[in-house]
Formats: structure tokens, C-alpha cells, sequence
């Protein structure tokens, strides 16, 4: 893989809105499969004639229901059916709701109500959640009116949108079109997301269709999508998984296989054999853990740190023998993946370097759901590791003079919904405050360097990144966690240590003396405290800094 | 059984944790440091053994090795 810099991708045409994208769509790749997934035994297809039939038939239902101008609510495992409901909504002037499966009953219905949908889309236990037990199964396709925060909400079970499917097509050829018929607006509102707000109250981030148009037709032009087909486990309520993972693909006319149940995912790698994944770095650590796993049954460990040796021996003289060195590795995965783009949080180089070293590439991104989402990507032939890559075309990403990243662009959010406060706050000068540090090199690429939020001010005034200076110590390898902060205006770090290092202060303190030599006066660090306990985790296993005091 | 789920969890964590240190209060995410897709992928694999099927729904429900063994037990009847 050659890596500098090339001309961007422009050969897609220009999407104006999202009902645009599908229905060239279903002109120009009318019989081309969209969208499969698992169903039983069977894998079932829709084409893209298919999926602009579904959504208007859909929509069509909805206005025949009144509801025309609503906040609808999609929640429940990933499915075909869930992006009908979502796309229909979008498409039809209403506002497609997204919310997360995994939310409890009481959090689920506080977002129903804070996003004030007048209906809800559900499936499995989210349906049963809100439309109570004893209403589902028995009379298929009908309506559980609810009263969420004092409102009557019409809870809907996901699994029989296509009832309302075929109810649709009816009133179609009935000559019923008010709903095909409907202009977009692409400056309202069309979809909400919601942040996941671990720390306060979630906010509603307002995504108009004019964003999302333009974060797919930026994103597509740093990136090529290569092959046909793309596995999709990331849940659909994110903005990543959602307008990124499936409509970036579907306006690459390329198909989206759903992956709607996390066990499957590794017979569904094997049998669909997927070309390209959007991954979080999660998946790609569960990945490489497979890899590790496979080849330990095999007894294969010393075999492989071999080949990883001469092929990038053979690789640095411009022979690539991956494919072949590595086929069995990569059988794991299905045997064609060559592209993961990894987004939604930081990946270790490692995984990047290892995976690299089987021919597959993993190229980081980055983005925020206010910025819906993507706004910077490492290309296929250009990339820098350790980077997120360069940011996109026609957004415009720089660095505010105190570190903080900041974009501007038609894929920047309207504002979070009915929160002028939070608006306010994240808006300065028409820039958006990403909240996030970085920096950008020579050649453009985009590093991020930490949150604003974590920054250490120090008694000089200088601004310290302590994730910065964490992930620099981490490599070493006596060191398994380490928070470093801020104390009388001086850098403190505390370490927990890794096996065989635990109490060691005297150790401690001269790999952190010698770590000091190389740095400038304001970010050498002056106290070094030991653990004896992790630090505590949330659910994503990051450490949660506020509380590494009371541990 | 016990046994059987243990050396599953074990192969899982890479061999980091040794089967005397798992116990039926043993939790899966806190105490093993398993991811939520390595609990997936613990569940796939006690389908695979006791040829069983584990509804999505419940696998956050299986919080300690114990719960497992239960519920295990309550499918093989």
C-alpha cells in the first residue's frame, strides 16, 4: 500500500438530502442487493428499488395515521426494519428519533419524553418495556397507546412494520402520494440523537438533513469504499453506526449486511465474508483476540510471530505476500476484510500495526454525533498512525489557540434540542467546540491529544494534557494504569502497577525522573503516588477521573 | 458443569486468570475484566458446549459465574 497524498474520490454524484440518495438509488442500482441479513436459516435481501418501496409505503402508512410532522422514536436491535422506520420518519418531514436498546425502562421513557415523540417503534424487550407484557403477540400491528410524562405516546412492535408496509403499498396504488410527494426542507430538523450523557442529563442533538447529506458526501470523497460488502454489527442509534455504517454505504451503492444479534457475529463474518467493516475500537481488541485464540488452539503462536517477521521484512522491499502468508488468520474474519475504519474512540497503534501486518487496514477516524459524525479520516493510501486522519472536505476543522478542536461546516449540528444553554455553550463565533484537544501536523493529519475537560492548569499557566502524558508513560510496561493530574499547580501522577511491580516506589520514582529528563519544566511530574487497587471503571472500561482520590 | 464454564472463561481471558480463581461469585466484567463482547462471545461458547440456545435479552443478566451455572442448569432441565 503506497501512502501519499492523491487527489480526493469524486466520483459519486453530490447528494442533496437523504430521500435524494435513495431515490437515485433505486434508478440507477434498482436490482442491486442493499440491504441482507439472517432470518432463521434464510438470509433475506432487499434491493435498492426494494428499499425506496418500503420507505415510502412506510411513510405512506404514517401520514394516513396523522402522523405527519412528529418526533417518531426508533428503538430495539439492529434490523432492516429499524432503518425503514428511521428513514421513512427523515424522509417524510418527521423527526426519526434514535434511541439505545440498552437503555433502562426509566431512561428509555425519559427520552421519549424529552424528545418529545408523539410514537415509538420497538422491538423485543424495549417493545414489552413499553407497551407492557401482555400487550404484544396477540393482535399483530396494532397500537399501545402509553402515557410517558403525562402524554399519550402510541407504542408500535418494530417487528410489524411490515404490516404497515404492505398497508402502505395498498394506499399507494390507491393513488395515495401526499407522502412520496413531500419537499424536503433540508435545513429542518429530520433525526435526533442522543449524547450519552454519563455524566449529566443526555442532550438531543439536532441533525437536519442538510448535515447528514454533507457528512456523506465529505466522508466519501476522503474514503473509498473497496468491495461490495460490509458487515454492520454497530448499533444503529449511534450516529456512526447509523448515518456512516449503513447510509455512507448504501451511497457507495455498495451492501449493508445486518448483523442484528452480537452472537452471530462471528459465524457472519465466515459466511458473509464482509470486504470493509466500521468498527469501534471494542470489536477491533475482540478481533485481535480471536485472532490470538486461534491461533493458540493451533499451537501456531511461534509460527506466526515468524511469518509477521518476514512478511514485513518482504513488505519494506515492496513485496506483499499477506494475502498468502496470512489467509488462515484472515479466514478468521471471513477471508476478504482488507479496510476496518475505526471510530467512537481511541485505538492503540498496536492494533493498527497488527493488523496492518495481516493485510488488513485499519484506518482511525474521527468523529462526534454533533458533527453527524465523521470529521476526519485516515485515507486508504494515505494515512499516519497515531493520527485520526485528515479531516474532511468542505468541513473545516482547525485548532483553537488553547488546544481545543474546533469544526465549522454543513455537517455541524443545529443545536441540541430545546437546551439554548448547552447550545450556547458548545457555539463560538458560528465554530463548534468539539470539547476535545488535538493538534494538527505538517501534512494535515489530525491527532487528538485529550479532552478539554481533563486539562491540568498549572501554577504558571501552562495547560497540560494529562491523557497526553499518560499515554506516553503507558508504554512502559511496569505501569498498567496511571492517571496523571494536577495538585498545588503541579503534575501528580498515581500509578497502579503492573504484576511483579506492585510498592516499588524507588522504581517508580526513577522511571518518572528519567520519563522527566526528556520533557520541559512545566510537564515534568513531582509526585508519584502508588496504588494497590485499580482505578474504577465505568462501563466501557475507561477510568473514571474524578474519583481516582477516593479509591 | 462448573468446570466446564470455568475453562471456557478462562480461555477467554488468555489464560490471565487460573481456574482456582474463579468461584460461583465470581463476576464476569468487574472481576475477570471481560468486555461486554467477550461476554458475547462467552455465551456462543456455552451454547456451542451445552448445546443450548441463550436469548440475547439475557445475556446482561449473567452477571457472576454462578448465574451462568444456574441458568444453564434451569435450560438443560
Amino acid at each position: 500500500m503506497k501512502n501519499k497524498d492523491y487527489p480526493l474520490y469524486d466520483t459519486l454524484r453530490q447528494i442533496t438530502d437523504l430521500k435524494d440518495m435513495v431515490n437515485s438509488h433505486a434508478v440507477e442500482l434498482a436490482d442491486k442487493p442493499a440491504f441482507s441479513w439472517n432470518e432463521g436459516k434464510e438470509v433475506k435481501t432487499k434491493t435498492f428499488a426494494d428499499f425506496k418501496n418500503d420507505t415510502e409505503a412506510f411513510g405512506t402508512w404514517l401520514y394516513s395515521k396523522k402522523y405527519k410532522d412528529v418526533h417518531i422514536a426508533v428503538v430495539g436491535e439492529n434490523s432492516y426494519e429499524w432503518v425503514v422506520a428511521f428513514m421513512s420518519a427523515a424522509n417524510g418531514g418527521d423527526v426519526a428519533v434514535a434511541l439505545d436498546k440498552e437503555l433502562p425502562d426509566d431512561k428509555l421513557k425519559e427520552l421519549v419524553e424529552q424528545g418529545e415523540c408523539s410514537i415509538v417503534f420497538a422491538s423485543g424487550k424495549n417493545f414489552k418495556s413499553l407497551a407492557g407484557e401482555n400487550k404484544q403477540e396477540e393482535n399483530a400491528a396494532v397500537c399501545t397507546e402509553v402515557s410517558i410524562g403525562g402524554k399519550i405516546v402510541d407504542v408500535y412492535n418494530l417487528e410489524d412494520v411490515e404490516d404497515f408496509i404492505a398497508t402502505g403499498k395498498t394506499l399507494l396504488s390507491g393513488g395515495n402520494t401526499d407522502y412520496k410527494d413531500y419537499k424536503i426542507d433540508p435545513g429542518k430538523m429530520a433525526a435526533l440523537f442522543f449524547t450519552s450523557g454519563t455524566t449529566g442529563k443526555s442532550k438531543g442533538v439536532m441533525l437536519s438533513q442538510k448535515n447528514m447529506a454533507a457528512d456523506i458526501n465529505a466522508a466519501c470523497k476522503n474514503f473509498l469504499l473497496e468491495g461490495e460488502t460490509t458487515l454492520a454489527p454497530l448499533p444503529f442509534h449511534h450516529a456512526f453506526g447509523l448515518i456512516t455504517a449503513v447510509f455512507m454505504v448504501f451511497n457507495y451503492g455498495k451492501l449493508v449486511f445486518i448483523n442484528r444479534s452480537l452472537k452471530q457475529i462471528q459465524r457472519e463474518l465466515k459466511q458473509v465474508k464482509p470486504d470493509m467493516m466500521f468498527l469501534v475500537p471494542l470489536f477491533v481488541e475482540t478481533f485481535y483476540k480471536l485472532i490470538r485464540q486461534t491461533v493458540r488452539k493451533k499451537k501456531k503462536e511461534k509460527v506466526l510471530s515468524v511469518a509477521s517477521g518476514v512478511s514485513n521484512m518482504l513488505l519494506a522491499v515492496g513485496i506483499d505476500k499477506r494475502n498468502d502468508i496470512f489467509r488462515e488468520v484472515r479466514e478468521g474474519l471471513g477471508g476478504n476484510l482488507s479496510v476496518i475504519i475505526s471510530g467512537g474512540a481511541h485505538l492503540d497503534e498496536k492494533y493498527v500495526k497488527a493488523f496492518r501486518t495481516f493485510g488488513i487496514d485499519i484506518l482511525c477516524g474521527y468523529g462526534i454525533t454533533e458533527c453527524a459524525p465523521v470529521l476526519s479520516v485516515n485515507r486508504n493510501h494515505y494515512f499516519c498512525d497515531g493520527s485520526v486522519g485528515l479531516p474532511l472536505k468542505g468541513c473545516e476543522v482547525k485548532i483553537a489557540d488553547d488546544g481545543e478542536i474546533i469544526a465549522r461546516g454543513d455537517n455541524v449540528m443545529m443545536g441540541y434540542y430545546k437546551d439554548k444553554e448547552s447550545t450556547d455553550a458548545v457555539f463560538e463565533d458560528g465554530w463548534f467546540k468539539t470539547g476535545d484537544l488535538g493538534r494538527i501536523n505538517e501534512n494535515g493529519f489530525l491527532f487528538i491529544t485529550g479532552r478539554k475537560k481533563n486539562l491540568v492548569i498549572l501554577s504558571n499557566g501552562e495547560n497540560v494534557s494529562p491523557e497526553e502524558i499518560e499515554d506516553r508513560l503507558l508504554r512502559h510496561e511496569e505501569i498498567a494504569e496511571i492517571i496523571v493530574s494536577g495538585e498545588n499547580g503541579q503534575l501528580i501522577a498515581e500509578i497502579f502497577p503492573a504484576e511483579g511491580h506492585m510498592g516499588d516506589q524507588a522504581f517508580f520514582d526513577s522511571l518518572i525522573d528519567k520519563e522527566n529528563e526528556k520533557q520541559p519544566q512545566y510537564k515534568k511530574i513531582r509526585k508519584v503516588i502508588l496504588r494497590d487497587t485499580e482505578f474504577e471503571k465505568n462501563s466501557t472500561k475507561k477510568i473514571i477521573r474524578y474519583k481516582k482520590d477516593q479509591a | 458443569m462448573f468446570e466446564k464454564i470455568v475453562n471456557i472463561l478462562v480461555e477467554l481471558t488468555e489464560n490471565s486468570v487460573s481456574p482456582e480463581d474463579i468461584s460461583r461469585d465470581t463476576k464476569l466484567v468487574s472481576d475477570l475484566d471481560l468486555t461486554s463482547l467477550d461476554v458475547v462471545n462467552a455465551v456462543v461458547m456455552f451454547e456451542d458446549e451445552f448445546d443450548v440456545q441463550i436469548p440475547d435479552d439475557k445475556i446482561a443478566d449473567l452477571e457472576t459465574v454462578g448465574d451462568i451455572e444456574e441458568y444453564l442448569k434451569d435450560l438443560i432441565g
